[in-house]
């Protein structure tokens, strides 16, 4: 893990809370009254900003969480001084449904210890799509042992393409990743809004199967 | 492998965002719950601070969530939570939508349909 001290004007800004209004149009519309989340994660450099940012309707935002807030409790002021943290970052983007539905896309690292980091990202999700870079399928390995047995939301995997990836079959990749029967496996270009938006298609249709499944059983 | 820029060392400084406070964040608040000023709300009192300024004057201009509020503030959601809790508490916000109960089977059909006809 590699770290970089933080340039100390930004906490400043947030401290005089001076940061910047956004623009109008980053605000929702008055009629939405309804959320959904998707969650897009993998390992460093698959392309998750790059894909929050193709589909995303807003610029993408990103915020940071300090690692240590609930090892070290939130009143603990007598480490205030001299301590420094850890912070992860999330990169987000978000799309208009329907006039009463907005859905968030959150991007965060593979392992699991960082979804938690923000309230049960993870709780409640329509689902989680797993990018992943066929040129090193052995950097997804943990993210999908952890969706498999620890999180009940269902995912789906999409292959993001760079030009220089090999020419797999969809099924051998799954049998390289050692997916699950059910676990769709999907084609994807993260540069590109529709290839994009066909990921995440794939994805809610799983969820909707998966729960059809759940009920029906 | 990760991403050098996922993280960095920044001062500790949660706690005097938050007053110093432990109390825990409101659990019905998610990072998708949105945020809505209430309209004609009191103002705030002298010794809110700063923090609980900005979040009231972003919020007065239309309808965030508690992660826009948090990236747009650059606070992190574990503050934002707390706060809008506070501002929530006295009647200067009103938090709909987010939670972490599974979607409804009809929320996932909507979400699909929308997603198709993007
Ligand atoms: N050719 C190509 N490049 C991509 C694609 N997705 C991401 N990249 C590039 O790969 C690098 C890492 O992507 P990024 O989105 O930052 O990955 P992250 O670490 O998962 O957020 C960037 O330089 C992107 O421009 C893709 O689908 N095709
Ligand atoms: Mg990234």
């Amino acid at each position: 893990m590699a770290f970089a001290t933080s340039d100390p004007a930004t906490s400043d800004r947030a401290i005089a809370g001076r940061a910047a209004a956004p623009e109008r149009s980053a605000y929702l519309s008055d009629t939405v009254t309804r959320t959904a989340k998707i969650l897009v994660v993998g390992d460093f450099g698959v392309g998750k900003t790059t894909f929050i940012g193709s589909v995303s309707e807003i610029a993408p935002l990103r915020t940071e969480e300090p690692m240590t807030q609930a090892s070290v409790g939130i009143d603990d002021l007598d480490h205030l001084d001299a301590k420094t943290t850890t912070t992860v970052a999330m990169d987000f983007g978000r799309l208009t449904l329907n006039p009463r539905l907005a859905l968030y896309l959150f991007g965060t690292p593979g392992q699991r210890r960082f979804w938690n980091m923000w309230a049960g990202l993870a709780e409640g999700a329509v689902g989680v799509l797993v990018l992943v870079d066929s040129r090193r399928l052995a950097g997804s390995f943990d993210v999908l042992d952890q969706l498999e047995t620890h999180v009940p939301a269902p995912f789906a995997v999409a292959v993001n393409h760079f030009p220089d990836s090999p020419a797999h079959s969809p099924d051998r990749l799954r049998e390289a990743l050692d997916l699950l029967p059910g676990t769709p496996v999907v084609d994807c270009n993260a540069l590109d809004r529709a290839s994009s938006i066909d990921a995440l298609v794939t994805l809610a249709e799983h969820a909707l199967t998966s729960r059809a499944r759940k009920v029906g059983s | 492998m990760n991403d050098p820029e996922d993280y960095r060392d920044t001062p500790l400084r949660s706690y005097v965002l938050t007053g110093g406070r432990a109390a825990p964040a409101d659990p019905g608040i998610g990072v998708d719950t949105l945020l809505k000023a209430m309209p004609n709300a009191a103002s705030l009192p002298m010794e809110a601070t700063p923090q609980l300024r900005a979040l009231l004057r972003l919020c007065n201009g239309g309808v965030l969530s508690v992660a826009e509020v948090s990236a747009h503030l650059e606070l992190p959601v574990s503050v934002v939570r707390i706060l809008a809790g506070d501002l929530i508490a006295s009647g200067h916000l009103h938090a709909h939508a987010g939670c972490f109960d599974e979607p409804s089977t009809d929320l996932l059909k909507e979400v699909l349909d929308g997603l198709r006809n993007l």
